[in-house]
C-alpha cells in the first residue's frame, strides 16, 4: 500500500464519526479502567503508610509479604483468604440459583400464562431491586430475629410466638434469600426479556411432536433460554459475589464472613495490601466470567435468531390454578416489596423498638428539633440540613451520571454497532463492560488513590463532587452501552443512511432520527444510571466527602450507629423517589428499567 | 381418514370477535385453503382446529372424534390429535440440527434409533436436503429452513397438516418451486391439508376447496374454480383472480326485457340462465371477469376508449373507460393498443354474475347482450 | 493503519499512567511548624482575621460545637463529621495530595493517628498555653480533648448486685453467647482495647484474675494471657454486633430476665446508659470487674501541618475545652473533659478520676506497633 493510499485510508476512516467516537473512548475507558487495574497490582505488591511496621519496610518499597501472607501462611490464610473465599462462592452461588429461579418463575408466570395482576405485579416485583440491598436485610432482622442478640424479639415471634432458629436468622439463610430476592427482579428483567421475544411456535412445534410439557421444558424451552440464563446467572454472580452490606448486617451475629467483609476491613483498617489482592481476585473472576459469557453467546448455534412474531404467543392457561396462583404471588410480592415499606415507615415512628403501643409512636424522627438523649441531639430528617444536602447531591449525583453514563452508553452502543466485528468495537465493547465487574468498593478505592493527585490536566479531585460523577458514570456505563447496543441493533442501518443520502449531518441525524426513533429504549439507557446511583453505597462510601455526602452513606451511617428511625424514614425517601420517577418516566415516555437491560 | 368437522366455532379475544360461528367440514385428503385479508380469522382458525388456540365456542370433531367441546368441556391437547403444523416462520430449534429437528417428534413417540435413523433419511431425501443434516438452523437459508421445518412435521406420519402461511418468507421464485413441491406432497402422503393464506393464486393454485373469510366470517367455502365462477358476494369476487373482476354499478332499467342502466349512460342487456327476482330501479353490481371483456371492431356492444395498455407478452392487461366506469380486460397473445382510441366491446363469452348492490350477494347468472 | 494508531494511543496512555502512579506515594514535606507564643488576646485578634476554621472531626457533635464558637467569636466553621478510618485516610491523602483541607481534627483510634498522621508529619500537637497546667501532663501529647468510656453494662431489671465480677466469665462456656461486642474491625479504638490486653501490663493483670476466678494459673496456648483471653471469648461465642446503640437496645430493653439465665450484657460506650430513662432500657454498669470494667478512648485535638487558618484552629482547640466547648459532649454522660473543671451529668455518671482506675487505657504507640498482629490474632477467631 503506498504511502498516499494509507494517508487516504487514514483520512476516510477518521472522517466517519463513529470511528471517531471508538477511538476516544478506547483511550478514556483505557484510562479510567486499565490504569485502576494496574494500579491495583501494583499495590498488592508495594508497603503502604499503615503497614510500614509489620512489613518492616519503607513506604512504597516492593514487597511479597500480602501474597505471602493471603496465600501461603497457614491459618492466618485460611482465615483472611480461603474461607471468606469459600463462603463467597457459596453465597453468590446460592443467591443466584434463588435469584433465577424466584425471577425465572415470576417471569415465566408473566410472560406466559394467563395469571392475573400482571401490571401489578410486574411493576411491584422491581421494589426489592431498587431498594439498597442492605435494607432489605435490615427487614429481615425487624422481622425475624431472635433472642440470640438479645432486644426486643422480631416481629414474627411476636406475632406467632415461634422463636427463630439461629441459622433462619443470621448468617448464610438469610443472606442468600435477601440477596436472592434483591437480584430476583434482574433476572426477572433479563429472563422476561428472552421470554418475550422467544417465538411460542417453537415449543408449540415440541407440543405437536407429542413433547409433553416436561420435555418440552427439558428439551425445547430451556437450552433456548439458556444462554440468557447463564449471561443472567453469571452477571447475578458477579453483583452478589461484590455484595458487601447484606452480609456484614445478616453475617456478623453469627460470626459469617465474605471476601467482602474482609476487603472492607483491611481496605479501611491497617492492611490495604490484603485488600487490593481481594480485589483483584474479584476482578479476575469477573473477567472470567466475560469471557465464558462471550463464549457461551457467540458459540455456533447463534441463539441470536429468537425474536419471532411474538403477537403469536398463546398463553398457557392455569385453568382452576390462575385464582390461587395469583393470590399467592401477589402474596409473596405484597410481602417481599410492600412491607418492608411499611415496616421502614412503621418502625421511623417507633421511640423505643419493639412497643408498638400507640403512646410510642413519636414524629421526632422526622420533624423533631433533635433530642440530646436519643441520638446525639439530631434533628429529624425533614428539618435535618445535612439530610437535605444528602437528597440534593444524591439527585444531582444520579441526575448528572445517568446524562453522562446515558449518552456516552448511546454513543458507544451506536458506534459499536456500527462496526460490529472490527477489533477496536470488540476492545471497546470489552472496555464499556469491564467496570461492571469491578466490586463496587475496590473500585471506589482506586479512584480515590488514582485521582487523589494531580494527573496531567485533570486537577486533584479528592473531596469533589466530580469525582462521584466520574465514577458513577464510568461504573453504570455497561447498563446504557447494553441498552445503546440493543436499540442499535434493532435499527436497520439503511434508516441511517437515508438520512445522509439527503446530506442531513451526522449530530442532526443522531438527534433527530436515530434517537427518536429508538426513545424509549434509549431513554431505558438512561434510568438504570439513575436508579442504580441512587440506591449505591459501597462504590461511594470511601468516595464521600462532608460537602458532597449522599443519601445512602447518610443511611448507612445511621443503620451502623443504630439509630434506626432515621434510617428507616431515609429508607423510605430513596425508595419513594427512586420509584416515583421511575413510574413518571415511564408513563410520559415509555420507557422502563426492562426495556434498558433488555435481551442484552 | 381424517375428516375435520367445526360446528358452530367462534373466538372471541377480549372483546374482539376473531371468529364468529364457523361451520366447516374438510373431507379426508382434501387440501383446503383457508383464505382472507390479514386479520380475517384464518389463522385463529387454524390453531383451533390444531389445538394451539382454545375456542370460546363450538365444537370441533377430527376423524368422528370430538377434540373439542366448549358444551362437555372437552379439549383434547395436540399432541394426541395426531396432526402437524407448519408454521410461518419456520419454528426451528436453534440448538439443534437439521437432524435433531426432524429426528424429535420420532423421539418422542419413543422410536429405536435405527428406526428414526430410516425415517429421517428418508425424510432428507424427500426434500433433497441430506447434505445439511448437521448444520444449525441459523446456518441454511429461507428455503432450506422452510423445506426442514416441512421435513420435521412429515416426520411422525401427521394424518392432517396444517401450514401457516409457510411460503410467505420466501421469494418468488423459490415460492413456485415449493407449490409444486407441496402439491407433491399433498399426493405422496396421502393426507389432509388445511393451508392459510392471503395469496389468492396460492389458494386457487393448490387447493382443492377453498374457504373464503373476512372479519372472522366464513364467506365461501367451494372448489376455488367454483368460487372463480360463481362468488358468492362481492367479495369473494373480488378477493380471487387476478386482475381483478369489474365490478359495475349500475340499476335495472326494466325487467322485461332485462336491461341495465349503467354510469355514463350504458344500457346492456341481461338473459338470466336461473331464475332470479328484479324490480325496476334495484341497485345492481355487475361483475365482469377481465377476460371476458373482449375488444371488438364490429359487433361491438358497447362502445370504450382505452386508457393504458401493459403488455406482457403471453397477455396484454388493457384498461378501458366505458361510460363513466373503469373496466379491466386481458387480450391473450402479444398484441399492444394505442392509447386513447376509441374502441367497441365485447362480452360474448363467459357467464355473468349479478349481484345485489345493498347486501352484495349474488343474485344470479346470465349472459350480457346488447340492449 | 488503525492497528498502529491504536497501538500508539495504547502505549501513550500506559506510559502516562506509570509516570502518574510513579508521583503517587511521595508524601508532601511538612514544613515543621513553628509554635510562637503569644498571648490569649493576640490569638483571638489573628483567628478573627483569618475569619474561618476547617475541622474535621469523628463526632458528630462537633457541629453544635462549631454554632457556639461561630456564636461567641464570630468566626465561622466548616465542620465534617467522619468516620475514624476515613479521617485517617483522608488527612492522609490529602497531605500526599497537597491539597489544603481541614486546619485541625478532632479524632479518635490513638494507634493510627500516631503512626500514620502525627509520624509523617501531617498532624501536629499543640497544647494551648493557657491548659498547660490544667490538663494532666499525661494527656497532653498527643492532646486528648475528651475521654469516652465503654464499659460492661448489664440488663439491670430485677438483678440485685452485677452478676458480673470477673472478665474470665465471658470465657465460661456457663456464660456462652452472651457478650455483646462491637465488631473491632468496624472501629479502631476496639481493636486498639484488644491491642492493649496484650500488653505486658494488662496480661500479667488479666493472668491474675484467671487465677482468682479458677483458682488455677493459666496455661498458655498463645503468646500471653491477653490473647489467651480474646482467644478464649470469641470461641466462648460472643455476639458480635453492628453499633453500640443496637447492643445497648438489645442489652436492655426489659422483660428479657425473666426467660435467660444471666441477663445481657455487652461493652459499649457508657453514655448509652441515658437510654435507661430516655428509651425507658434497663442498663446499668458493672464496676466492679477484675480485672477492669471496659476500657477508654479519647478523642485528640491535633493541628494540621497545612492550616490555612492555625490560629483560629488554636483558638477552637482551647474553645473546647472551655465549658460552652464542652457542653455537646457534657450534656450528656459517658464523656469525660481533660479539663477535671469541666462538669460531669452527676444523676447517672461519675467523675473520670472514678472510672480511670477501672479501665483500660489507649497507649497510641503501643498500638501501632501491635495492632496489626493482634487483628490477625482476632481475625482467626472472630470468624
Amino acid at each position: 500500500m503506498s504511502a498516499k493510499s494509507r494517508l487516504n485510508n487514514f483520512k476516510s476512516f477518521i472522517k466517519k464519526p463513529h470511528n471517531i467516537i471508538l477511538i476516544v473512548l478506547f483511550v478514556v475507558l483505557g484510562y479510567l479502567t486499565l490504569v485502576p487495574l494496574m494500579t491495583i497490582i501494583v499495590d498488592t505488591f508495594s508497603v503502604h503508610s499503615s503497614e510500614a511496621r509489620f512489613v518492616k519496610q519503607p513506604v512504597g518499597s516492593f514487597t511479597l509479604y500480602h501474597w505471602n501472607k493471603m496465600f501461603a501462611s497457614g491459618v492466618t490464610s485460611q482465615k483472611t483468604f480461603y474461607e471468606p473465599f469459600l463462603n463467597t462462592m457459596v453465597v453468590a452461588f446460592l443467591s443466584c440459583v434463588m435469584a433465577i429461579a424466584v425471577g425465572g418463575f415470576f417471569a415465566w408466570t408473566v410472560t406466559r400464562t394467563n395469571i392475573r395482576c400482571k401490571g401489578f405485579i410486574s411493576t411491584v416485583f422491581v421494589f426489592p431491586y431498587i431498594m439498597p440491598a442492605w435494607t432489605l436485610a435490615m427487614a429481615w432482622l425487624n422481622f425475624f430475629r431472635n433472642s440470640r442478640v438479645g432486644g426486643a424479639p422480631g416481629l414474627f415471634t411476636v406475632f406467632t410466638g415461634i422463636e427463630t432458629a439461629n441459622w433462619f436468622a443470621y448468617g448464610l439463610f438469610p443472606i442468600v434469600i435477601v440477596q436472592g430476592l434483591h437480584y430476583a427482579p434482574f433476572a426477572y428483567i433479563l429472563i422476561g426479556g428472552i421470554l418475550r421475544n422467544m417465538d411460542a411456535n417453537l415449543e408449540e412445534a415440541a407440543m405437536l411432536l407429542h413433547a409433553n410439557r416436561w420435555q418440552i421444558t427439558r428439551k425445547i424451552t430451556l437450552p433456548i433460554v439458556k444462554p440468557a440464563l447463564l449471561s443472567t446467572f453469571l452477571l447475578v454472580f458477579s453483583s452478589t459475589m461484590s455484595a458487601f452490606a447484606v452480609p456484614a448486617f445478616l453475617g456478623s451475629p453469627v460470626r459469617y464472613q465474605v471476601l467482602t467483609t474482609q476487603m472492607f476491613r483491611t481496605l479501611n483498617g491497617m492492611n490495604p495490601g490484603y485488600g487490593y489482592i481481594m480485589a483483584l481476585i474479584m476482578i479476575v473472576i469477573g473477567v472470567g466470567i466475560l469471557m465464558l459469557n462471550q463464549w457461551i453467546t457467540g458459540r455456533r448455534k447463534s441463539y441470536t435468531t429468537i425474536t419471532g412474531k411474538s403477537s403469536n404467543i398463546s398463553l398457557f392457561n392455569l385453568r382452576k390454578a390462575r385464582t390461587p396462583l395469583t393470590i399467592v404471588l401477589v402474596t409473596v410480592l405484597v410481602m417481599v416489596a410492600i412491607l418492608p415499606l411499611f415496616s421502614f415507615a412503621l418502625e421511623s415512628f417507633i421511640m423505643a423498638p419493639g412497643n408498638y403501643s400507640f403512646s410510642n409512636f413519636t414524629t421526632e424522627f422526622w420533624i423533631g428539633a433533635g433530642r440530646a438523649d436519643i441520638a446525639n441531639s439530631e434533628p429529624g430528617i425533614l428539618r435535618n440540613p445535612s439530610i437535605w444536602l444528602g437528597l440534593t447531591n444524591s439527585l444531582k449525583l444520579s441526575v448528572i451520571v445517568s446524562l453522562i453514563a446515558g449518552t456516552v452508553g448511546m454513543l458507544a452502543g451506536y458506534s459499536i454497532a456500527k462496526r460490529r466485528g472490527s477489533k477496536l468495537s470488540t476492545w471497546v465493547n470489552n472496555l464499556t463492560f469491564f467496570p461492571y465487574l469491578m466490586p463496587s468498593m475496590a473500585f471506589g478505592a482506586i479512584f480515590l488513590s488514582m485521582f487523589a493527585v494531580r494527573r496531567g490536566f485533570i486537577p486533584a479531585l479528592y473531596g469533589s463532587f466530580w469525582l462521584l460523577v466520574i465514577v458513577g458514570s464510568v461504573k453504570y456505563l455497561p447498563f446504557a452501552s447494553r441498552s445503546g447496543i440493543n436499540a442499535m441493533l434493532q435499527l436497520s442501518g439503511e434508516i441511517e443512511e437515508a438520512g445522509t443520502i439527503m446530506g442531513i449531518g451526522w449530530f442532526k441525524r443522531m438527534t433527530r432520527i436515530i434517537f427518536p426513533i429508538q426513545k424509549t429504549t434509549f431513554i431505558s439507557g438512561y434510568l438504570l444510571p439513575f436508579i442504580s446511583c441512587m440506591r449505591e453505597l459501597s462504590l461511594f462510601i470511601l468516595l464521600v466527602s462532608p460537602s458532597t455526602r449522599i443519601l445512602t452513606t447518610l443511611l448507612f451511617q445511621y443503620n451502623e450507629k443504630g439509630w434506626n428511625q432515621y434510617a428507616n424514614a431515609i429508607n423510605l425517601m430513596i425508595v419513594v423517589i427512586v420509584v416515583s420517577f421511575n413510574l413518571i418516566v415511564n408513563k410520559l415516555t415509555g420507557a422502563s428499567i426492562d426495556k434498558g437491560i433488555g435481551t442484552n | 381418514m381424517p375428516k375435520i368437522e367445526l360446528k358452530h366455532v367462534t373466538k372471541r379475544f377480549g372483546k374482539f370477535l376473531a371468529v364468529d360461528d364457523l361451520n366447516m367440514i374438510i373431507d379426508d385428503r382434501a387440501f383446503v385453503t383457508l383464505l382472507g385479508p390479514s386479520g380475517c380469522g384464518k389463522t385463529t382458525t387454524l390453531r383451533m382446529i390444531a389445538g394451539l388456540e382454545t375456542p370460546t365456542e363450538g365444537i370441533i370433531t377430527i376423524n368422528d372424534k370430538i377434540v373439542f367441546s366448549s358444551e362437555d368441556g372437552i379439549d383434547i391437547p395436540p399432541d394426541k390429535r395426531d396432526v402437524g403444523f407448519l408454521f410461518q416462520n419456520y419454528a426451528l430449534w436453534p440448538h439443534m440440527t437439521v437432524y435433531k429437528n426432524i429426528a424429535f417428534g420420532l423421539e418422542n413417540l419413543k422410536w429405536s434409533k435405527d428406526d428414526i435413523n430410516k425415517r429421517v433419511v428418508e425424510l432428507l431425501d424427500m426434500l433433497k436436503i441430506a447434505e445439511f443434516s448437521h448444520r444449525y438452523p441459523s446456518e441454511l437459508s429461507g428455503g432450506q429452513q422452510q423445506r426442514v421445518a416441512i421435513a420435521r412435521t412429515l416426520a411422525t406420519g401427521p394424518k392432517a397438516l396444517f401450514m401457516d402461511e409457510p411460503l410467505s418468507n420466501l421469494d418468488a421464485k423459490l415460492r413456485m418451486e415449493m407449490r409444486t413441491e407441496l402439491k407433491r406432497l399433498h399426493r405422496e402422503t396421502d393426507s389432509t391439508f388445511v393451508y392459510v393464506t392471503h395469496d389468492q393464486l396460492e389458494a386457487m393454485t393448490l387447493s382443492s376447496r377453498v374457504c373464503l373469510m373476512k372479519n372472522g366470517y366464513m364467506q365461501q367455502y367451494a372448489p376455488p374454480l367454483d368460487v372463480y365462477r360463481r362468488p358468492i358476494n362481492t367479495f369473494t369476487a373480488d378477493f380471487v383472480g387476478s386482475p381483478n373482476i369489474n365490478l359495475i354499478h349500475g340499476s335495472v332499467e326494466s325487467v322485461s326485457p332485462l336491461v341495465f342502466s349503467l354510469p355514463g349512460d350504458i344500457k346492456l342487456g341481461f338473459d338470466p340462465i336461473e331464475k332470479m327476482n328484479l324490480e325496476v330501479g334495484q341497485k345492481i353490481i355487475l361483475g365482469i371477469r377481465p377476460e371476458h371483456v373482449a375488444i371488438a371492431e364490429d359487433a361491438s356492444m358497447v362502445e370504450a376508449t382505452i386508457l393504458s395498455s401493459l403488455p406482457s407478452g403471453m397477455e396484454t392487461i388493457v384498461q378501458l373507460k366505458m361510460g363513466d366506469s373503469h373496466l379491466h380486460s386481458v387480450i391473450f397473445g402479444d398484441l399492444d393498443f394505442d392509447v386513447e382510441k376509441k374502441v367497441g366491446l365485447a362480452f360474448t363469452s363467459g357467464k355473468f354474475n349479478l349481484f345485489d348492490e345493498e347486501s352484495t350477494n349474488n343474485l344470479g347468472q346470465g349472459r350480457l347482450k346488447k340492449a | 493503519m488503525k492497528k498502529l494508531l491504536a497501538c500508539a494511543l495504547l502505549t501513550s496512555c500506559m506510559v502516562a499512567s506509570v509516570f502518574a502512579t510513579g508521583s503517587k506515594e511521595e508524601p508532601v514535606a511538612a514544613p515543621a511548624p513553628v509554635i510562637e507564643e503569644m498571648s490569649h488576646d493576640e490569638l483571638v485578634a489573628r483567628a478573627k482575621e483569618e475569619g474561618k476554621v476547617v475541622v474535621y472531626a469523628t463526632s458528630s457533635r462537633i457541629a453544635k460545637a462549631a454554632s457556639a464558637f461561630t456564636a461567641l467569636y464570630g468566626i465561622e466553621v466548616e465542620s465534617s463529621n467522619l468516620k475514624d478510618f476515613e479521617l485517617i485516610e483522608k488527612v492522609a491523602k490529602e497531605a500526599q495530595a497537597g491539597v489544603v483541607g481541614s486546619d485541625f481534627v478532632l479524632a479518635q483510634d490513638a494507634g493510627r493517628l500516631v503512626g500514620e498522621l502525627i509520624e509523617p508529619g501531617y498532624l501536629y500537637n499543640y497544647v494551648p498555653p493557657t491548659l498547660k497546667d490544667v490538663v494532666p501532663v499525661a494527656m497532653q501529647n498527643p492532646l486528648q480533648v475528651f475521654a469516652i468510656n465503654k464499659v460492661f453494662i448489664y440488663n439491670d431489671e430485677n438483678v440485685e448486685g452485677s452478676p458480673y465480677t470477673n472478665i474470665w466469665q465471658f470465657a465460661d462456656p456457663k456464660y456462652a453467647s452472651l457478650l455483646q461486642f462491637k465488631n473491632p474491625f468496624q472501629e479502631g479504638v476496639n481493636a486498639n482495647f484488644l491491642t492493649m490486653c496484650t500488653s505486658d501490663e494488662w496480661s500479667a493483670k488479666i493472668a491474675q484474675a484467671y487465677k482468682s476466678y479458677y483458682g488455677k494459673d493459666i496455661v498458655l496456648t498463645t503468646p500471653n494471657a491477653g490473647y489467651e483471653w480474646i482467644k478464649a471469648i470469641y470461641n466462648n461465642d460472643l455476639i458480635v454486633g453492628t453499633s453500640d446503640t443496637t447492643i445497648a437496645e438489645n442489652v436492655g430493653i426489659k422483660g428479657q430476665n425473666a426467660k435467660r439465665e444471666n441477663p445481657p450484657v455487652g461493652l459499649f460506650v457508657y453514655s448509652k446508659a441515658r437510654y435507661a430513662t430516655s428509651k425507658n432500657l434497663a442498663l446499668k454498669p458493672a464496676m466492679e470487674m477484675e480485672p477492669f470494667s471496659g476500657f477508654y478512648y479519647s478523642l485528640y485535638a491535633l493541628m494540621s501541618s497545612s492550616a490555612a487558618h492555625p490560629h483560629a484552629a488554636k483558638l477552637f482547640i482551647e474553645f473546647l475545652f472551655s465549658e460552652a466547648g464542652f457542653a455537646p459532649w457534657g450534656a450528656d454522660c459517658g464523656t469525660y473533659s481533660a479539663n477535671p473543671n469541666n462538669p460531669i451529668q452527676e444523676d447517672i455518671d461519675f467523675p473520670f478520676a472514678t472510672w480511670q482506675p477501672l479501665l483500660v487505657e489507649e497507649d497510641g504507640a503501643f498500638c501501632f506497633d501491635n495492632r496489626a498482629e493482634v487483628e490477625e490474632f482476632l481475625n482467626q477467631y472472630i470468624y
